[in-house]
């Protein structure tokens, strides 16, 4: 074996971490080559100086200032330890001040179109939805004008005792309330209360439709006449006879 | 120190005094080792005591939350770890670091004096080069007082763990400094 061979196991070797057969090898070579046992003393002296070098690196101690400085700042800093219960005051507060918002934003509101009373729509107020043009609205004039507001206004209808009749939406809804349409069903929404503004789409029919959807199914008992099937095996008369 | 033991006003709530009590026992003998962990990272005694007193004003205010106070002294190097390690990686910090002068290194003869500042500077390069688990290893360890047991104490690792980092890092700092000595030593 070579002193090459030899030198790539100097820094194991000074480290201590060679193989006893490698180490035993090793020796026994630096014994007879100068150049290996130098090279081996100059890796042991090298570790030795990173060894004290790292140490000394490390080995100051702070200033005689420097704890009751630190002991300064805390006291200026005014933060004893907290208990464990005191750091769920935040998380509580916090918590109160959520819920508080949320029942704040739920509270019911008032109709602004209507005003504060449920009175049934004027016939100015029909008539003024008679006026529209039966192009195709926009999804936001569906949703800001005639679905969520006042419902949606059939124009057949003059004559109107209750507030129920004649409207497809409930009376009740407040105003600020918008209808979530999937996607691709725009179009169909538009269309229908295009319709409806317009007159094509009468409403006495569609609500006594919607009406008669809604009655329970009448269930009948089906009557299934019994039939009567001949044995079998058990031939007539007149059969035998044919066959003779 | 005992001045803030008292309540918190208009709560109700007594503080812990036992907490002030027993972070003040740590505080006996924890600040020289943030200082050190600071020191081997900083390389600069007066952002070493910067870090050191940050990390233990963080200390001091999370310490009720440890909950295994056996575990305060590996909190803290980690704290100072992380601390000096962001402030090292601050812009502009390590340009001032290698500019700043070495920590004056007692050496015993003239030779080694001449030598210490060069070699200083190479090692304390080389130590950066490290990846970051090394790096805390040999810092740890050259710490007075600090054996393999320590160190896998104050890491949370295995011995094992530790020897075999030791090992990797003292190997990768030979093999980058056997030039730089060989060049010491032939000027």
């Amino acid at each position: 074996m070579g002193c090459e061979q030899y030198q790539s196991w100097m820094t194991d070797a000074a480290l201590g971490a060679l193989s006893a057969e490698r180490e035993a090898d090793l020796r026994a070579h630096v014994v007879l080559c100068a150049s290996c046992r130098e090279e081996l003393d100059r890796s042991r002296q090298l570790l030795a100086a990173i060894d004290r070098a790292t140490a000394v690196t490390v080995s100051a101690e702070p200033s005689p200032q420097f704890v009751a400085r630190v002991r300064r700042q805390m006291a200026e800093r005014n933060e004893p330890l907290r208990p464990r219960l005191a750091a769920w005051f935040p998380v509580a507060a916090g918590a109160l001040a959520l819920v508080a918002l949320l029942a704040f934003w739920q509270r019911p509101q008032p109709s602004s179109t209507r005003g504060p009373s449920n009175a049934p729509p004027s016939t100015h107020e029909i008539a003024s939805t008679k006026s529209v043009t039966p192009s195709v609205p926009t999804p936001a004039t569906i949703l800001k004008s005639s679905v969520p507001r006042a419902g949606i206004a059939l124009p057949h209808r003059v004559e109107r005792t209750t507030p129920s009749r004649g409207t497809i939406a409930p009376p009740k809804l407040p105003p600020a309330l918008e209808v979530l349409v999937p996607p691709g069903e725009w179009q169909a929404l538009a269309k229908f209360a295009a319709a409806l503004k317009s007159g094509r789409i009468e409403g006495a029919q569609l609500e006594k439709h919607i009406e008669e959807t809604r009655k329970p199914l009448n269930v009948v008992a089906l009557e299934v006449p019994s039939i009567e099937l001949p044995l079998l095996g058990a031939e007539t008369p007149a059969n035998e006879s044919d066959n003779r | 120190m005992n001045a803030l033991v008292g309540s918190y006003p208009g709560c109700g709530v007594s503080l812990d005094a036992s907490l002030e009590q027993e972070f003040e026992q740590r505080l006996a003998d924890c600040p020289t080792l943030a200082f050190r962990v600071a020191l081997g990272v900083m390389r600069n005694r007066a952002e070493a005591e910067d870090v050191a007193q940050d990390a233990l004003l963080r200390a001091y205010r999370n310490f009720h939350r440890l909950r295994d106070r056996e575990r305060f002294r590996a909190w803290l190097v980690r704290v100072t770890w992380r601390i000096a390690l962001d402030r090292i990686r601050s812009a502009g910090r390590r340009e001032r670091r290698e500019l700043a002068s070495l920590v004056p290194v007692p050496e015993s003869t003239a030779e080694d004096v001449a030598a210490s500042s060069e070699f200083g500077r190479y090692l304390h390069a080389a130590i950066d080069e490290l990846p970051e688990k090394l790096r805390l290893v040999v810092i740890l360890n050259a710490i007075e007082g600090h054996d393999v047991h320590e160190v896998a104490r104050l890491l949370d690792v295995p011995e094992g763990t530790v020897k075999s980092r030791i090992y990797m890092a003292r190997k990768r700092l030979a093999e980058t400094l056997r030039w730089a000595a060989n060049s010491i030593k032939a000027g």
